[in-house]
């Protein structure tokens, strides 16, 4: 994808950091700039610059009050893509591709906004040659997004999540979990167990080829690229039917566990909606 | 079971391939783990991997010239092998009045093959054959269950005879045909003529000798033309009482003294001809196991057919096939 495509997104995070370094985002920290935050003796906070007069006159105790302003900082953001192999399923789209490219957005998002990024790709394990620890360089972004984009996912599985949360050390982080989420009900709870000292933000990419157009009739010879089982299967729209209600009821389960970790899944069918994604980032929805 | 060219038969695993590797393209699909295995499918996947192996197999067994080797089957029948012993002499090509057809007259030969005809229709597990004799005998037809054949030798009394009436080389050639005969049938020679000759003293003891070898029965059914001597006529005290004057009388002696099985019938018109003919036929009725050979069936024809099949319905397979790629294309494996 061009640049000319990529579009601006921003994300606002529900949730206060204490990071110490300047940024955009509300922290629990007071600091010399910002928004208005609450009220302390002078005895406390020594600033009399921000002293507050009409708190000060108001108070019955004659105490000398001093506002505190709370100190907007930055976070770090890291993008987990699961380059497992189901992944590699081509169809209206290249998964890859569409995660390289909101990998793209969300870097150039991360720097605008002073955050650190980093970009780490798992399958089973880690994926070493896309690891990406948080930096603000822009040029290492480019070249860990660029990694990504001409990887091929050959490996079954998504247990190197775990090894991934383990690199998320220290304070909370905005994360951006990219996956087709063709996981069973037990991965999705450990993978999101593990990242739960974050806030974990899952963007899911479809395809309609894997059940909107598939045929209504007809013989299909499927090759399980995550298994490698091979079945021939006699479509039809009843036996369709099921396996669009299967679908279902997996993203049902997604959904119930995106929903306890705080947020909701937001869904990529078969290209980007960018103006979706950028109100999904700012208010937790998507229109 | 033969082969004619069997080192095609070195092909035949060949056969096992459709049970490693689908007729169909593969396609790459994310992840099936998710979906039960359907039954139908199964089944459909099951049934053209083996309408696959059929196609092979048929296929190479068509091209080693897959054939039944010659067989011989035993069939048991009840009946008897019959050796129809016909007169020839020009003597039966007369009515039973003693002259020349004319007209609507059926002669003595006409009645006798239609009678005969329906006697060997009526008798489906006989074995037939059939002989003739005159001056001298031949032989029409060995013994055989094929009615076509038989009726066709029957039809061919109707040549005209020749003069003589030689009974007793004709019933050494009708034992002889029924000597060739190894198997354990019960056997009747039936002799059908119109008149006796004097047999010789020689091929008297002969025939003797062969009566008592093959336990054959005789049925002599004699075509009396009106006003002739019969075969049961005594003659008068005075009269001469030899062999040259009755043949007839003397030859049923003859017949009696074999101490064979021996029934004689003197019929002077076609219906009695066939009352006697519907009498040897309740008298013949016993078991009989005979020696079917039945030549090589090549049945690559039939392997071929089979191939055909099991081709067609991959053909079918292969036409109701897609893909799930944009534009029904279709995606490698990987």
């Amino acid at each position: 994808m061009t640049s000319d495509a990529l579009r601006d997104i921003a994300y606002r995070l529900p949730w206060r950091s204490s990071s110490v370094r300047n940024g955009t985002h509300r922290s629990r920290m007071t600091g010399g700039g910002g928004v208005f935050k609450d009220l302390a003796p002078l005895i406390n906070q020594p600033d009399p610059r921000r002293l507050a007069l009409r708190a000060s006159l108001a108070d019955p105790f004659e105490t000398l009050k001093v506002k505190r302003l709370e100190q907007s900082t930055a976070i770090s953001v890291y993008v987990l893509v699961d380059v497992s192999a189901s992944m590699a399923f081509r169809g209206e789209t290249n998964k890859i591709e569409i995660a390289a490219d909101l990998s793209e957005a969300i870097s150039i998002c991360a720097s605008r906004a002073g955050d650190d990024f980093g970009l780490i790709a798992f399958d089973l394990t880690l994926r070493p040659e896309t690891f990406l620890s948080r930096t603000r360089s822009r040029s290492a972004h480019r070249d860990a997004v660029a990694k990504l984009r001409s990887l091929n996912p050959t490996n079954a599985g998504v247990t190197g999540i775990s090894e991934a949360a383990a690199m998320l050390v220290g304070p909370r982080k905005l994360v951006f979990l990219i996956s087709d989420f063709l996981w069973s009900d037990d991965e999705l709870k450990y993978s999101f167990a593990d990242l739960a000292a974050h806030d974990v933000i899952p963007i899911e990419i479809d395809d309609s080829r894997q059940i909107d157009k598939l045929p209504d009739w007809g013989l299909l010879r499927l090759y399980d690229i995550e298994t490698s089982t091979r079945r021939l299967v006699a479509m039809r729209p009843k036996l369709k039917e099921e396996w669009r209600r299967r679908r279902n009821a997996r993203r049902a389960s997604l959904h119930a566990r995106c929903a306890e970790a705080g947020r909701d899944a937001f869904q990529i069918k078969d290209r980007i909606d960018w103006d979706r994604l950028s109100s999904y980032l700012m208010y937790g929805y998507a229109a | 079971m033969i082969f004619t060219s069997p080192l095609w038969l070195f092909a035949l695993p060949l056969a096992l391939l459709p049970l490693v590797f689908g007729a169909q393209q593969e396609q790459a699909y994310p992840s099936l783990s998710e979906f039960e295995t359907d039954p139908l499918s199964g089944t459909i996947d099951w049934a053209l991997r083996m309408a696959g192996i059929t196609a092979i197999a048929g296929l190479i067994l068509g091209n080693a010239g897959i054939a039944w080797s010659e067989q011989s089957i035993e069939r048991i029948g009840e009946g008897a092998h019959i050796v129809l012993l016909i007169d020839r002499s020009s003597s039966m090509d007369n009515n039973f009045a003693g002259q020349q057809t004319s007209g609507g007259e059926e002669s003595k030969s006409a009645a006798a093959r239609r009678l005969l005809k329906d006697f060997v229709a009526k008798r489906e597990h006989d074995r037939f054959g059939v002989a003739a004799f005159s001056t001298s005998p031949m032989v029409v037809l060995p013994l055989t269950d094929h009615k076509s054949i038989l009726f066709a030798a029957i039809d061919a009394m109707d040549r005209p005879g020749l003069a003589f009436t030689d009974v007793g080389r004709g019933l050494a050639l009708a034992m002889k045909m029924q000597a060739q005969d190894p198997s354990h049938a019960s056997r009747a020679v039936v002799l059908v003529s119109d008149g006796a000759a004097v047999i010789g003293r020689r091929l008297q003891d002969s025939l003797r000798t062969e009566f008592a070898r093959q336990r054959t029965s005789l049925y002599w059914l004699f075509l009396r033309t009106a006003g002739t001597k019969g075969i049961f006529d005594v003659p008068a005290s005075g009269e001469e009482d030899t062999p040259q004057v009755l043949p007839e009388r003397h030859l049923n002696k003859f017949f009696q003294s074999l101490r064979i099985p021996y029934k004689a019938f003197e019929a002077e018109n076609p219906e009695a001809v066939a009352a006697a003919i519907e009498e040897i036929s309740k008298l013949e009725r016993m078991p009989i196991a005979y020696n079917e050979k039945v030549p090589r069936r090549d049945l690559s024809r039939w392997a071929y057919a089979i191939a055909a099949a099991g081709l067609f319905i991959l053909l079918l397979a292969k036409l109701f096939e897609r893909g799930i790629g944009p534009n029904g294309g279709r995606y490698g494996a990987t």
